[in-house]
């Protein structure tokens, strides 16, 4: 899927955090978005997920504006946040299988919770896993409807050495099949998983 | 299956996991009932005004689904994976008109019994005796009115800076319209008169709700 | 825009004036005193067009609230938002000629059986609590779109009254309309419409002098920000 934007500005009340830009991802191609706290990154690519309609200039996902996809095309798209996003309420198969339900895909969950080293983990509740183990299982449901847009806004932010060394590997097995938005502040690994870059 | 259904069956299961709303509201369907007594202290009170002070202790019940309902979407992020997936923005606000719907049946099932007892079965009975399925059927009616506006008022207070204080100023003003028509309905039934007129304003009232709640959702959800 | 609203204050202001002066006349000078009512019911000429200004910036409130969930105009939530305002401040006259004229009619300051009078309290009600919405929520598309969903709802709430209005056995708010035999003999008739031209043309007036002077303000304000070097999205 086609990354774009033109002209991208977003403001929050008084306070602008994205101005003018212009980028693109070709498809199957990676982008790590460097910048400091405050810079726009969050903000960045929650435009791109069409969850944040911009104020100027505009988003655009396989030519079409991010924030008005039809559902079809929003089913391509796999967003991580530096929250989980994950209900606490749910075991971490639970979770995988309502998220399988959703996008209307076989439900792959007991493989997805192997690949992410969460199988012993499958029957506990989301909220008792630890912060490391719920970032785990976001990038389990994450993979779930098999996207063709990876948006990921400081995944590794929550995981210890094993978990980035797991996400590092899940990436590189993805690359040039799968766009890649990365959002970072660790430019040595942005480098190392992404083709371009771009500094907020 | 239908992502309304999928949706709503999870707010089911989280509910029974930790049955935080539904205990709060039974509970405080118990406790307002007791405390409206204690306000009135009427030998025999009229059927009308007892059966407003149920109808009213219901739609404060209503608040407290209304406060927490959304929390976990606005404050866990959880809104942004579902408006991310690829179902009809309109069946995340149905799923959870529903779960309120479901709650305030519960709600009412503690609540009328307990209404029974207190009021109806005391040494100081309400005057004359309710006509319980017709009751239940004001309240239904009731309850699907208060489940769709209370599930928008639920999304426009958690986008706010002050939910707590937002969820009973945005709610309450649209309830009396609700309450005025089951309350008139009581009352004929009880005169002996036609209920047309305000069952019809109770059933336009659900119907014009529903509707518009089913209409602004998509804007009230997204940004 | 801007032209035709200037244009527009222009041409209302004096007519607004001189219906207003006439109407004055005619309702201390020249409209006979009502049988029933008395030298109160005069009030009606002032109550009722007050009243009929509170419903229609509400619609208008509203229709820009659509208007700005369909284009995402910031212009439009502006008008929704002077629009509903614009109701309110009306309506906070409607509440208080309402009980004036209750007193002398009935002999009370309120009917709760009054459906008229109750359901305008419930409309009013209701869009206080909007601004209570509007100013919890900071400035941007996320409070126009909250605010324009809930005056929808407001409005929603209108064609209730209304239809308690007619479902309404009670005769009890003051009957000045009739279908049958007629209530109003036409120097009634006139003087009301004399009446109900002048406050509509001053309340036109008043949306558009407020409109205005928000958007000034709000223009004034980005100039200001951009004199102190501070970044802006889009035109001054």
């Amino acid at each position: 899927m086609r990354v774009e934007t033109v002209a991208l500005g977003h403001e929050f009340g008084s306070t602008v955090v994205l101005r003018e830009l212009d980028l693109n991802v070709e498809q199957g191609s990676s982008l790590a978005v460097f910048g400091a706290n405050g810079s726009g990154k969050s903000t960045l690519l929650r435009c791109l997920a069409g969850l944040l309609r911009p104020t100027v200039g505009s988003a655009r996902l396989a030519g079409r504006p991010a924030h008005d996809l039809p559902a079809a095309e929003r089913a391509r798209i796999g967003y991580l946040s530096h929250r989980p996003l994950v209900w606490g309420g749910l075991t971490a198969r639970e979770n995988l299988r309502l998220c399988a339900a959703l996008y209307g895909v076989v439900s792959d969950g007991d493989r997805l919770l192997a690949r992410v080293g969460l199988e012993s983990r499958a029957e506990v509740l989301a909220r008792s896993l630890s912060q490391g183990q719920r970032q785990r299982l976001a990038i389990a449901r994450v993979l779930t409807p098999s996207p063709s847009l990876l948006l990921l806004d400081e995944p590794h932010a929550a995981l210890d050495e094993d978990g980035v060394a797991l996400l590092d590997a899940i990436l590189g097995e993805l690359a040039g099949t799968v766009t890649l938005v990365l959002s970072t502040h660790e430019r040595e690994r942005g480098r190392a998983l992404c083709a371009t870059e771009l500094t907020l | 299956m239908s992502a309304v259904w999928l949706l709503f069956r999870n707010e089911l299961r989280l509910e029974r996991r930790a049955p935080q709303l539904v205990l709060s509201m039974t509970l405080f369907a118990a406790i307002g009932l007791t405390l409206l007594h204690a306000a009135t202290q009427l030998a025999h009170p009229p059927l009308t005004l007892v059966v407003g002070l149920l109808v009213v202790t219901l739609v404060l019940a209503t608040l407290l689904a209304a406060a927490r309902v959304f929390t976990a979407e606005r404050e866990d992020g959880l809104l942004d994976l579902l408006l991310l997936a690829p179902i009809p923005r309109t069946a995340i606000w149905a799923a959870k008109a529903l779960a309120v719907l479901a709650l305030l049946i519960v709600t009412e099932l503690v609540a009328l019994p307990l209404f029974a007892l207190l009021y109806v079965g005391s040494s100081q009975p309400v005057t004359p005796s309710p006509d319980y399925p017709l009751l239940a059927l004001l309240l239904l009616l009731a309850d699907l009115g208060l489940a769709a506006f209370g599930s928008v008022v639920a999304i426009l207070a958690s986008a706010t800076r002050s939910r707590e204080l937002a969820v009973p100023i945005l709610f309450l003003p649209s309830t009396i319209p609700l309450v005025l028509s089951l309350v008139a309905c009581v009352r004929e039934s009880v005169a002996g008169g036609s209920l047309a007129q305000p069952l019809g304003s109770l059933l336009v009232y659900d119907a014009l709700v529903i509707v518009l709640a089913w209409g602004v959702c998509e804007f009230v959800l997204t940004e | 825009m801007t032209m035709t609203s200037d244009r527009l204050i222009r041409v209302l202001c004096p007519v607004a004036g001189v219906l207003l002066a006439v109407a004055m006349v005619l309702i201390f000078f020249w409209v006979p005193t009502d049988a029933d009512q008395g030298i109160s019911q005069r009030i009606f000429y002032l109550h009722v067009p007050v009243a009929i200004c509170s419903y229609l910036f509400l619609g208008v409130g509203a229709v820009y609230a659509v208007r700005y969930l369909r284009g995402r105009d910031p212009l439009d939530d502006m008008r929704s938002y002077v629009g509903v305002h614009a109701g309110v401040t009306w309506g906070t006259l409607v509440m208080l000629t309402g009980p004036i004229w209750a007193k002398k009619s009935w002999g009370v300051w309120w009917r709760w059986d009054d459906q008229q009078l109750n359901t305008f309290l419930i409309i009013f009600l209701f869009y206080c609590a909007y601004f209570m919405l509007r100013f919890s929520l900071d400035a941007g598309p996320r409070r126009a779109a909250l605010s324009a969903a809930y005056a929808i709802f407001g409005i929603a709430m209108v064609p209730l009254s209304i239809v308690a209005v007619h479902l309404s056995q009670s005769l009890l708010h003051p009957q000045l309309f009739d279908n049958g035999s007629s209530a109003m003999e036409g120097s009634m008739w006139l003087t009301f419409l004399v009446s109900l031209a002048g406050v509509l043309s001053l309340a036109i007036v008043l949306y558009l002098v407020e409109l205005r002077g928000k958007l000034l303000a709000q223009r004034i304000d980005r100039l200001v920000r951009r004199s102190r070097g501070e970044e802006l999205l889009g035109p001054a």
